[in-house]
């Protein structure tokens, strides 16, 4: 068990190099795209200061709290897309032109191979920013910080980034049986960057049920950040756990039912 | 034109192809417009009107920013730049239409072939939901139909500068990317520009992106309080100064093409 572990963890280190390699190769290419990605950080905070020019609370956070929840959601946001955007946005090509033959016949997991095609190094500034304006909007509130509260923060975040990757791998395995899913897959994308990028306490009725309970974008930043403004509950993290899990299972299962019918179709 | 309507046909037939795509992308546009009016309807609470701006039509003004953007927006800066880059602009070289007066073509067949499918579901969603929109006069109407042609060059001119930026640098991504920040800021697409402090709009107005999308809404939600005349005209100058930026960008820019991605 332990020799494949390390297995999958050399793997991991060659596909982090070479994305590290690549990313060398142009470096001034690289500097503008991560500033230019951090400037959507900097829309958040115009929009935070204009939301506080006309109220106190925005769904139950004050303005330094939101100052966090950004920090946070872009933080959760860029952690997927560092480690699995890159493969998952291109599943569906990959599916869909034939082009997990090879990753058949070599001695790892399929599916492995298939989410980890490469890392997206730019995500990495903005999860360091993204830490950052957290870290400052704790330090503003005077939050208390406790060992216990961090190690379940991470915890979330590691839920949340897991539920993502469930998620949307799970949908673009459809290219199986659908054919190619292009649209659909900005679709997906969009789909978590902009509901979570408010409050889940934002919306009501339907909706709100549906992103607690049934599509928990909740968890990619309104969770996380309750740990230290709100406090914990215990009941939701332990749904979230069960949840997560059924849905990386049901990855796991619609994938190999997916290889089933796959036909290699254009290789 | 003969020439020019013929790209614009051949590529209305493609829209047809990708009529199910183009249907998903208006509902991936609804996505933010649904997000925004949850996040302003929080802010507004019991409040009924901000600086003019009533909340009844918030939800109303982000669905119509969304249906804007068939009429306004686009992309052509991204397939241009592409190639220009990847050197295919070659091709069009050689041919006896302007190689890049052709992706307005391109982009008028997109928008007219999403228009014919994204139209019949916004009726729907106005019906569904009781939009209060009041069109009250005639003039309302051509105001806002003029208003929208010279939004939609000014976009477009500045689009294709954008994306003759490729002549000029390596990698336009991030060009493209900041453009979409200062469009998202600036030209009401995440918040109507009335929620503004008076002095960021003073400093807003310097610029031409409250000319593109926020000035046909303002028509359509407050209409009484707009100079017309002062609009027509910074909307007549900015097509004229774009006019003349593009000409000289081009100008400049074919000469160093060096297509050597062909």
């Amino acid at each position: 068990m332990a020799h494949k572990i390390i297995r999958y963890l050399k793997f991991i280190k060659i596909i982090f190099s070479l994305s590290f390699q690549k990313m060398s190769e142009y470096r001034v290419s690289f500097a503008l795209t991560v500033l230019s990605t951090n400037l959507w950080i900097l829309v958040d905070i115009i929009w935070l200061l204009l939301i506080f020019e006309y109220t106190d609370y925005f769904a139950q956070y004050t303005n330094w709290q939101y100052f966090g929840f950004i920090g946070i959601f872009s933080f959760v946001r860029n952690l997927f897309h560092f480690i699995f955007h890159d493969s998952v946005y291109r599943l569906t090509d990959h599916i869909y032109d034939g082009k997990i033959d090879t990753w058949i016949t070599k001695p790892l997991s399929s599916q492995f191979l298939a989410s980890f095609v490469s890392f997206n190094m730019i995500s990495i500034a903005n999860i360091v920013l993204g830490l950052i304006i957290f870290i400052i909007s704790l330090v503003k509130i005077g939050a208390q910080i406790t060992l216990w509260k961090v190690l379940l923060f991470v915890y979330i975040v590691a839920l949340a980034v897991i539920f993502m990757y469930s998620f949307m791998f799970s949908l673009l395995c459809l290219t199986f049986w659908l054919g190619r899913l292009s649209a659909f897959n900005d679709f997906l994308s969009q789909f978590f960057d902009d509901p979570a990028e408010i409050p889940t306490m934002a919306y009501k009725g339907v909706l709100k049920f549906a992103f607690y309970f049934i599509i928990p974008i909740v968890l990619v930043a309104t969770l996380p950040t309750s740990v230290f403004y709100f406090g914990i509950d215990y009941k939701y993290i332990l749904y979230y756990s069960v949840f997560v899990l059924i849905s990386f299972a049901f990855s796991r299962f619609i994938w190999n039912r997916g290889l089933r019918v796959y036909s290699s179709v254009s290789s | 034109m003969r020439k020019y309507f013929a790209v614009f046909k051949h590529n209305l037939m493609r829209q047809y192809e990708f009529r199910y795509n183009n249907l998903l992308w208006f509902f991936v546009g609804l996505v933010p417009a649904v997000v925004n009016y949850i996040a302003w309807i929080t802010v507004y609470g019991d409040t009924v009107e901000i600086n003019g701006f009533s909340k009844e039509s918030i939800f109303p003004y982000f669905v119509v920013m969304t249906i804007l953007w068939y009429f306004v927006g686009g992309t052509i800066s991204r397939y241009l730049g592409e190639h220009i880059k990847g050197g295919s602009l070659n091709m069009f070289l050689i041919k006896p239409i302007h190689p890049i007066v052709r992706y307005i073509f391109i982009e008028q067949a997109w928008k007219l072939g999403s228009l014919v499918v994204v139209t019949p579901i916004s009726i729907l969603i106005f019906v569904l939901f009781d939009f209060p929109i009041q069109i009250i006069s005639i003039w309302q109407i051509v105001a806002l139909v003029f208003s929208i042609i010279f939004a939609a060059i000014i976009f477009s001119l500045w689009d294709m500068i954008i994306g003759m930026t490729a002549f000029f640098i390596d990698d336009i991504d991030p060009v493209g990317r900041l453009n979409r920040v200062l469009f998202s800021l600036m030209s009401g697409q995440i918040y109507p520009l009335a929620l503004l402090p008076g002095w960021i709009t003073k400093f807003n107005d310097l610029f031409f992106f409250r000319y593109t999308f926020a000035f046909p809404s303002e028509i359509i939600f407050t209409p009484g309080s707009i100079n017309y005349i002062r609009m027509f005209s910074i909307q007549i100058f900015w097509v004229l100064f774009l006019i003349i930026a593009f000409k000289l960008i081009y100008k400049s820019g074919i000469r160093r093409y060096e297509a050597y991605g062909a």
